[in-house]
């Protein structure tokens, strides 16, 4: 007879919806998660080529390393139509300011090498100049045109994915543009023997720009490479078993990871984040800072906890 | 112009002016007042490396307060990739299981009871029959006069539950007394 282990869902980690004191976040960024896929679908791709070098790669080159900016224009200006008018009707308070972005990108599609070029070149020190010339505020001018580059980026990022090897990447940034993650995700890896049990959570990182997910050591801070067992500490709260924070005490970084072994329910890993941000509250709480600095995870300083 | 790995970490890295929720027009308040009544407790994962064979495959033990709360592969060990066997994935209950004997038991001759004792009971017990036995039954020389040096009258039965290490220390000291009659319980 041949044996088979059961495959059922594990009883004491049932998939818990997010809290609806945490609906009003997680909507709208979901929403935006949505808009952003269906605005890198209808992309033009393949505009920039990636001079891919395994060596190099291996070394910590990031598959974006080599595009030329001038190449994701095209792409920027194409979602920026699109995406800025979507941005509006999901977050109201931003409507005036998407506006001004917009005809500024419609009088002067130069701005949007301008922007590409402040929000990768390390040489400009930040978007600021632009924004006071814009009349826009430096934080908004920031989250729009990183909105904006990561729907260019989700266009490319299933071509460039292709290349991007999890054997000769396992590093704390994105093998695809080089960004921060903003969430983990631990999946099992489907076992072909009849014989083994695997369960076992791969740690995945989400990447905050592009949403490549990418393998990570599990027992490793992925902000500052702490390995010692004893200074990774693990937050699960009691009935959301599924849900995990990742918390360094050599650094006081925090990660959100989300534990999707066992489980088939639809997953958005683009969403997740958001819909996770009373993690961050907790994680804060306890005097962790966010790996990665989101609109979701910055609660204001009269919301410190 | 190429694309600068530092310029993204600085724009996505911890402490940059970002927007918040507010800015968005979103109320933090109730995500912030919920994360209070989350009951959060820290705990550890451990990885640890599985006794039961020597593929040596390695485990990741999830402990809280000290207590050692479940098990898993370890996905990130090349070998096995997270895969256990049924062994190994039962790693977390032959720890707590009821059937495991944390005590030394005792049984005396012609006894039908199991008597709990402390281990210098046992261990001293266990010294003084293995010597007056191989005392007793050791042979030296063959029928033929070759040396042999051996103990027939002492037999050891190993255990699955037994680790390598255990395995080779165990084997050399059984040689060492000369006992040739060795097995595993899993021939049984």
């Amino acid at each position: 007879m041949r044996m088979r282990f059961p495959h059922a869902p594990q009883p004491d980690l049932p998939d818990v919806a997010p809290p609806a004191e945490a609906a009003a976040i997680a909507a709208p960024f979901a929403a935006l998660a949505t808009l952003r896929r269906a605005i890198a679908a209808d992309l033009p791709q393949g505009l920039f080529e990636v001079a891919y070098d395994p060596d190099r790669f291996a070394a910590g080159q990031t598959l974006l390393d080599t595009a030329d900016l001038p190449a994701l224009v095209p792409g920027f200006l194409a979602a920026a139509q699109a995406l800025l008018p979507g941005i509006a009707d999901i977050f109201p308070a931003l409507a005036r300011e998407t506006t001004i972005l917009s005809q500024a990108l419609a009088q002067g599609p130069r701005l949007a090498g301008a922007l590409l070029a402040g929000f990768f070149d390390e040489a400009t020190d930040d978007l600021t100049p632009l924004a006071a010339e814009i009349g826009l505020r430096p934080a908004t001018l920031l989250f729009l045109t990183r909105e904006l580059v990561g729907t260019v980026l989700r266009a490319e990022a299933p071509r460039l994915a292709a290349l991007a090897d999890d054997a000769l990447w396992r590093k704390d940034h994105c093998p695809v543009c080089g960004s921060a993650p903003d969430l983990g995700l631990l999946k099992e890896q489907a076992e072909p023997s009849e014989f083994l049990v695997a369960k076992a959570g791969r740690l995945l990182l989400h990447c905050s720009l592009c949403g490549h997910l990418w393998r990570f050591p599990r027992l490793v801070c992925p902000s500052c490479g702490e390995g010692e067992h004893d200074k990774l500490d693990l937050f699960v709260p009691e009935g959301r078993e599924r849900e995990r924070i990742h918390a360094c005490s050599t650094c006081r970084h925090y990660l959100v990871v989300t534990n999707r072994v066992d489980t088939d329910a639809a997953f958005d890993a683009d969403a997740a984040p958001a819909a996770l941000a009373h993690l961050d509250a907790a994680a804060q709480e306890r005097g962790y800072t966010p790996i990665c600095a989101t609109a979701w995870n910055q609660f204001g300083e009269d919301e410190t906890l | 112009m190429g694309i600068s790995r530092r310029g993204f970490m600085k724009l996505t890295g911890a402490g940059l002016a970002c927007l918040g929720l507010k800015d968005l027009g979103l109320d933090p308040r109730p995500a912030a007042a919920y994360a209070t009544t989350l009951r959060i407790e820290g705990a550890k994962e451990f990885q640890s490396t599985c006794p039961f064979c020597s593929c040596g495959c390695s485990i990741l033990m999830f402990v809280k307060d000290g207590k050692f709360l479940s098990s898993e592969g370890d996905p990130d060990y090349p070998v096995s990739e997270g895969a256990l066997c049924p062994k190994g994935a039962a790693f977390h209950s032959m720890h707590v299981s009821h059937h495991r004997i944390l005590k030394p038991k005792y049984r005396a001759p012609g006894s039908d009871k199991w008597e709990e004792k402390d281990w210098d009971f046992v261990l001293d017990r266990i010294a003084r029959r293995v010597k007056e036995t191989r005392d007793r039954d050791f042979i030296e020389k063959n029928e033929k006069g070759q040396t042999v040096n051996r103990v027939e009258s002492i037999f050891h039965l190993g255990t699955s539950q037994m680790d390598n290490e255990e395995c080779a220390v165990t084997h050399q000291m059984l040689r060492s007394l000369g006992v040739v009659h060795l097995d595993h319980q899993a021939r049984i």
